[in-house]
């Protein structure tokens, strides 16, 4: 594993999707699989941006379909405040459509809104271990 | 102003500038060389076929040219229309004509003037398309922020066991999919005809079971 780890070994995570069930549901889906912890959520891309800056954290878990500042826009500024951040999308869109195009910009991975919870912790684990 | 200053300056303006006689025989009474620039035919070529430039109108586009007013109205508004060029291309003109009455009120001329729109035309195109493409965007989040994150929700609820709370999500996607349906058949032009032919499929829907 080669992202930095808090204390108690968990991966800390900042969620950013406009969607409040969704965000819930994630953030449980993570903290019961005992390799993340929520440090911080967001509601459009602007404010991930500030929670990004604001908490450094190891993971971005990021949608694109934001209001006020889309993913894609935050998705740069998100790399530069926290550098040490990885960033995945999460979105509704499909990976062909979108996937090359946030790779481009700096996303370690591009995940369908759909996985299953089991997958999306496998998928979140591999990127944190840069396989 | 000399009749020949004015023959000569107005063979140095961009738009081409004619006077068709229709009485007592029809002619080509004058055309300036911009027509060459924008037709590719020399006024000699014209004077020699006095319907060429009538004759190389689209033909889609006969319908937008108006019949003459009667003297003392306002003129017509100028219309875009397709000329087919010598070469077979087709050039886009903002074309006015003014009918010249005689004294018995008659038209006996007509005088016109034709303003090459082809790079508008294109600007004007391009930002339809781009327009398209703002539209097809915008429905495109509809659908992802209505139907997609429901449907994610309730497969994620229902993955962790909470099926009562995934319902109540796969019933509000199921509006929001309604909503859009009937928002974006509403907002399609002949809707109505749509509609009555009873929105015929090209093909079986899939994943109902």
């Amino acid at each position: 594993v080669t992202a930095s780890r808090e204390s108690n070994g968990r991966f800390r995570v900042l969620i950013a999707d406009d969607v409040d069930d969704l965000r819930a549901l994630y953030r449980h889906v993570l903290e019961v699989s005992g390799l993340f912890t929520i440090v911080a959520e967001a509601g459009n891309g602007r404010h991930a941006i500030e929670m990004a800056s604001e908490h450094q954290p190891d993971l971005v878990i990021l949608d694109l379909a934001m209001p006020e500042m889309d993913g894609a826009q935050a998705l740069p500024e998100i790399i530069e405040a926290s550098p040490g951040s990885r960033v995945v999308v999460l979105s509704g869109f499909a990976e062909r459509s979108l996937g090359p195009m946030v790779r481009t910009a700096g996303a370690a991975a591009f995940l369908e809104k759909g996985i299953t919870p089991d997958r999306l912790i496998a998928e979140l684990a591999r990127v944190m271990r840069n396989d | 102003m000399e009749p020949g200053e004015l023959l000569e300056m107005l063979d140095n303006v961009q738009d081409v500038v004619s006077r068709y006689r229709l009485l007592p025989t029809p002619a080509m009474e004058y055309v300036n060389h911009a027509v060459e620039r924008l037709l590719g035919y020399t006024p000699e070529e014209i004077y020699a076929q006095p319907d060429l430039l009538a004759f190389s109108v689209h033909p889609e586009d006969w319908d937008v040219l108006q019949p003459f007013g009667q003297p003392g109205e306002a003129p017509a508004e100028p219309v875009p229309v397709r000329l087919r060029r010598r070469d077979g291309s087709w050039v886009w003109v903002e074309l006015w004509n003014a009918p010249i009455f005689g004294e018995d009120g008659g038209v006996v001329a007509v005088a016109g003037v034709a303003r090459d729109i082809t790079e508008r035309r294109m600007v004007e195109a391009a930002n339809r398309e781009l327009e398209a493409v703002r539209l097809r965007q915008a429905q495109a989040l509809e659908i992802n922020d209505n139907v997609v994150q429901g449907l994610v929700t309730a497969k994620l609820l229902s993955e962790l066991g909470r099926n009562a709370e995934a319902i109540d999500v796969l019933e509000r996607a199921l509006d929001g999919a309604r909503r859009i349906i009937t928002e974006l058949l509403e907002g399609t032009e002949g809707s109505d005809e749509v509609l009555g032919r009873g929105l015929r499929r090209e093909s079986a829907a899939g994943g109902a079971m």
